[in-house]
């Protein structure tokens, strides 16, 4: 039987220890996110949003509590198996955009598929069709740092979804763009939650941005303040 | 003001690892630059030491002249008056009664002079009257032989066995000081040893000390241009010394070179990441109203810091390698002629000053760099690691290189002339032009482990594009530039000397003692001589109108053109036929021809034993090692009818019975004579030992290039790594594991290892080609060929390097946390 929810998270607490004062970023969170569901997790700044966006990802651990993505219980995957995830089943884009520098805007969205071990050739076309879809088909050659920041975060866009993940996940996509841009990016977030049926978990400050959300789960100093579901469309 | 200053020196020290990569390779380079000129400057003071204890206050040596068959002179027939005081010597020779290994030098003094001899210090027994039988020796004599006051001493000379009676012992020194278990001086009365020898009231030398108002130098040219039976010589010669120094130190100044480029280098790249790192630091300097000069002395300040700390240790440091370059080329040690480093205050502080002028002028280019950079990116930190391939600057690198490889392969004396300009020229263009020649060679791969490894793609891309991993490349293509021209030249010094071994033919050498007459006899007449071969030796023969002296090899022409295959001839048979003429001939050696600028069928005149005659050129050839390729050939019928020489200086034999019975039977008749007699095998053993010290000390500059190297690296990686920590988080986030993220690490060190051999090995077989010109401007014209061996060698030690120094990064970044360095909050 499949699962109805693509993320759980099960009394979550995350502490760090800064000298000799310990500091609980995330405090007994639980929620879940349903399979096809646009979550924008928002907050004031040092609330945990991106840290739990974070622990969602595999990419920190816990210090207690279960997060269960597409079935399976981060905590019980080998590091290899964790690796694996964050290669096929979640798609990852950050504020800074996070390109690999020496790497051509072709090369950057192939990463993940040649990371897994799959072929460049046979993945040419799948390539295509996403530099057509974020309008850089002309743009493959070129490395990060000759594009604007909005075309480098489409590319980072089209890296997270090259593998067709069932989830991507997105800390602050327009938090480095201007207000156009930034709506341009979050309308193409919107269309592939709705054309692709994928589950997005967007950490967002704007407002404007998190509208574009299915729902939206608020965050204060650690704790949930409320998810609700968003009634207006973008 | 304070701020700065406290920050400078709190940021100096920030990072140790670099501080120190800075400090050793700004110490070393000083190190050894005192060093090479306190070493060469210490060259001449182990001789003058061996002078002063020798000779002590005299100043000169007059000598009856070699090349007559009867060595001996009127003490009269010499002008005195410019003498302070002097003591005339008859020399002798014999050995020792029921030893007939250990040679006896007999000198025979006046009776009055001998408390007037050199460093004269009586420990035993009474003198007085010093006739007949009496003898002094040596305490070394005394202890190793056992010989006490009154004791005998039984010595055959000439066949007939003499009784000494040894009535005093003496310090060893003076005529004593080379005494030894194989050879030592006895001092008797002239008239007894003048007696025994056979020969009237004659001598064969004087130890000379003039007046104090006498210029030595013009005394002894005035005295050999009037004097036809008596050379003579300085007892210690400033100019002779500094040429001998001269040949050697042009080499070690040379390597040196290679060493500083290397340290430039490192320093610059070192600063070229301070300046990044500091980049913050400046923005908020700025932001708060430094003004830029400040901000560029606050960093050059910090290059002072490192240099003057540098410079202090290089003191300490130089003054051990002036004691160890010393030390290796004192082979007077065995006489008891200490190692005395000259540790002159003005190369220390000279030394000092480089230190600061290496670091400051090699951080100045980084540094200045700043003034270029927009404030507002300063503030911001946007400045970019990421190297941007200056594709003007890579091709004028290469363009350096080809030029410098177009002059390096033209005919005639340009590229000879120029090659110290064109092997750096070519190095550096090549350094300059490295990401170009990287590229073109990475590119195809990259494409090719598309489909086959990530990684291993990854590693390539980075490399490529990584200015820090470029870097290593650099860094070690100069190293193994640096080793392969030490281990080719040093191969090919030993292979020269074997070639010279396998292609002369002859079993025994005997070069000439103090009884012409009695050697020539005995040789003629040993019945395992199976073909004799006289060559009459002259050194530093005149060439009128020249300043430049040459070595005169008289021989006869239809022997030698057998024994000497070893020279590259044009067509020998026509240069021996030529010599063979009774006309005044003379085959010149290609460095000579190159220094006289002469070419066949030029004439000269040669000036020996103060006659002047005309010789005309008949051949040139590439004289190789021999004799360091100034050996010039005349017939010996010329030499005895131009110049009046008819004592050879060593005869070359072949024996009919193979050379250790031939060598037996000439040792037992030659004892006493004072001849040297030596085996082909002998002597090439003897010409890789004396060559051993300047092969020790050129591997010397060889492991400080090496070790100057690999502690760069070492840096670089971990620098590299900390630079691109975050591509490495990039990575991770995209699903690669952190052992994939090691193995990436490992790949770069393992492409740089075999790039850098490749390149390296490249760079330095034209490097091993340009340097046989070097050594022909130099006047050694030996072929140097590249040494395939080492560079296998040298690749696989790269390898290990690479691999040492790339582990502890690898498991720096099994523990990266991704969410560090992808984080903004």
């Amino acid at each position: 039987m499949g699962y109805i929810n693509a993320v759980e998270v099960h009394n979550v607490v995350k502490s760090y220890n800064v000298g000799f004062q310990k500091i609980d970023v995330l405090k007994n969170i639980s929620f879940s996110v349903k399979k096809g569901e646009f979550l924008s997790i928002m907050g004031a700044s040092g609330c945990g949003k991106s840290t739990l966006l974070y622990l969602i990802g595999g990419l920190d651990q816990a210090t207690k509590g279960t997060i269960i993505l597409n079935g399976k219980n981060l905590n019980k995957l080998k590091e290899n198996e964790q690796s694996a995830m964050r290669r096929r089943e979640v798609g990852f884009v950050f504020q800074f955009y996070n390109l690999v520098p020496n790497l051509t805007i072709e090369e950057n969205i192939l990463l993940p598929l040649l990371i897994d071990g799959k072929s460049y050739r046979k993945n040419k076309s799948k390539l295509n069709n996403i530099l057509k879809i974020i309008q850089m088909e002309d743009k493959k050659n070129r490395y990060p740092n000759e594009l604007s920041g909005g075309q480098q975060q489409r590319v980072a866009i089209a890296r997270a979804l090259l593998f067709e993940p069932e989830i991507i996940l997105a800390d602050e996509p327009t938090g480095n763009l201007d207000s156009k841009t930034g709506s341009e990016i979050m309308r193409l977030f919107k269309s592939i939650n709705k054309d692709f049926n994928k589950t997005i978990i967007q950490v967002t400050h704007s407002e404007e941005a998190a509208s574009y959300g299915t729902d939206i789960l608020r965050i204060k100093d650690g704790e949930i303040e409320s998810k609700k579901s968003n009634f207006k469309t973008g | 003001m304070f701020v700065f200053l406290k920050y400078l020196v709190r940021s100096s020290f920030n990072k140790k690892g670099r501080s120190i990569l800075l400090i050793l390779t700004i110490t070393i380079s000083t190190a050894l630059l005192i060093g090479c000129i306190g070493a060469v400057k210490s060259a001449g003071s182990v001789y003058k030491e061996e002078a002063v204890r020798a000779y002590k206050d005299n100043n000169v040596l007059i000598t009856s002249k070699n090349t007559k068959e009867f060595p001996f002179f009127d003490l009269d027939s010499i002008q005195k008056h410019e003498f302070k005081s002097y003591i005339p010597i008859i020399n002798a020779s014999g050995y020792l009664s029921g030893a007939d290994d250990v040679n006896i030098i007999l000198t025979g003094i006046m009776e009055k002079d001998y408390s007037k001899l050199p460093n004269y210090k009586l420990l035993k027994g009474y003198l007085e009257p010093f006739n007949e039988n009496k003898i002094i020796i040596s305490d070394k004599v005394s202890r190793t032989f056992k010989l006490n006051i009154n004791d005998t001493l039984r010595a055959n000379v000439r066949g007939n066995e003499h009784v000494f009676k040894v009535v005093a012992i003496v310090e060893t020194s003076g005529p004593f000081l080379k005494d030894n278990e194989h050879q030592f001086t006895i001092i008797a009365n002239k008239d007894y040893i003048q007696d025994i020898w056979g020969i009237g009231d004659f001598y064969s030398g004087i130890v000379v000390q003039l007046k104090d108002d006498v210029d030595e130098k013009k005394y002894v040219q005035y005295f050999n241009l009037v004097n036809d039976e008596c050379s003579a010589r300085l007892v210690y010669d400033t100019e002779e010394i500094e040429r001998i120094a001269e040949g050697m130190s042009s080499f070690f100044f040379f390597m040196l070179f290679i060493v500083i480029i290397m340290s430039c280098f490192i320093i610059y790249s070192c600063f070229k990441l301070i300046v990044l790192e500091r980049m913050p630091v400046v923005g908020t300097f700025l932001s708060l109203g430094a003004t830029r000069g400040r901000i560029l002395r606050l960093l050059l300040g910090e290059s002072l810091v490192y240099a003057i700390i540098s410079g202090i240790m290089a003191m300490f440091l130089g003054a051990g390698v002036i004691y160890l370059l010393s030390d290796m080329g004192n082979d007077l040690k065995e006489y008891g002629i200490a190692t005395n480093p000259n540790y002159n205050v003005g190369d220390f502080v000279g030394g000092f000053i480089f230190a600061i002028l290496i670091a400051v002028f090699s951080a100045m280019a980084p540094i200045i760099s700043i003034r270029k950079k927009q404030v507002k990116d300063i503030i911001l930190n946007t400045i970019g690691t990421i190297h941007k391939n200056s594709y003007i600057l890579l091709s004028i690198g290469l363009i350096i290189s080809i030029i410098s490889l177009y002059v390096n392969f033209q005919e005639g004396n340009v590229a000879t002339n120029l090659s110290p300009l064109i092997f750096f020229s070519f190095v550096i263009g090549v350094t300059i032009s490295l990401p170009l020649i990287v590229n073109l060679a990475i590119t195809p791969f990259k494409y090719v482990f598309q489909e086959v490894n990530v990684l291993f793609r990854l590693a390539l891309n980075n490399i490529r594009t990584s200015k820090v991993l470029l870097n290593n490349i650099r860094l070690l293509t100069i190293s193994i530039v640096s080793v392969m021209l030490i281990a080719s030249v040093s191969l090919s010094i030993v292979s020269a000397f074997l070639d010279v071994s396998q292609k002369l033919d002859y079993d025994i050498i005997v070069q000439q003692g103090n009884d012409s007459l009695r050697v020539s006899s005995i040789i003629n007449n040993n019945l395992y001589v199976k073909e004799i071969m006289e060559s009459y030796d002259y050194e530093y023969a005149e060439v009128v109108g020249s300043q430049e002296t040459l070595n005169i090899k008289a021989i006869e022409p239809n022997k030698y053109i057998n024994f000497n295959n070893y020279f590259d001839y044009t067509d020998k048979e026509e240069l021996f036929l030529e010599l063979d003429k009774r006309k005044s001939n003379i085959a010149l050696s290609s460095s000579i021809a190159r220094k006289l600028n002469k070419k066949v069928g030029d004439t000269l005149i040669l000036k020996l034993n103060n006659r002047e005659v005309d010789y005309k050129i008949i051949g040139i050839y590439n004289a190789k090692l021999y004799n360091n390729g100034d050996i010039n050939l005349i017939s010996k019928e010329s030499i005895q009818r131009d110049f009046g020489i008819f004592v050879p200086t060593e005869y070359v034999l072949k024996g009919n019975s193979g050379a250790d019975k031939l060598l037996n039977s000439l040792e037992k008749e030659l004892k006493g004579t004072m001849v040297k007699i030596r085996t082909k095998e002998e002597i090439v053993q003897e010409n890789i030992d004396n060559n051993k010290a300047f092969l020790l000390i050129l591997l010397f500059f060889a492991l400080a290039t090496g070790f100057l190297g690999a502690i760069g690296i070492f840096n670089n990686i971990g620098v590299s790594f900390i630079q691109r920590k975050k591509d490495f988080a990039i990575l991770s986030s995209l699903g690669m594991t952190s052992f994939n993220n090691g193995l990436i690490v490992l790949f770069e060190g393992i492409i740089t290892a075999v790039l850098s051999s490749i390149v390296g090995g490249g760079v330095s077989y034209i490097a091993v080609n340009i340097s046989n010109k070097l050594f022909k401007l130099m006047d050694i014209d030996f072929p140097v060929f590249f040494d395939f061996k080492a560079i296998l060698i040298v690749g696989v030690a790269i390898c290990v390097i690479m691999i040492t120094t790339s582990l502890p990064v690898i498991l720096k970044s099994s523990k990266l946390s991704v969410v560090k360095e992808l984080r903004y909050e």
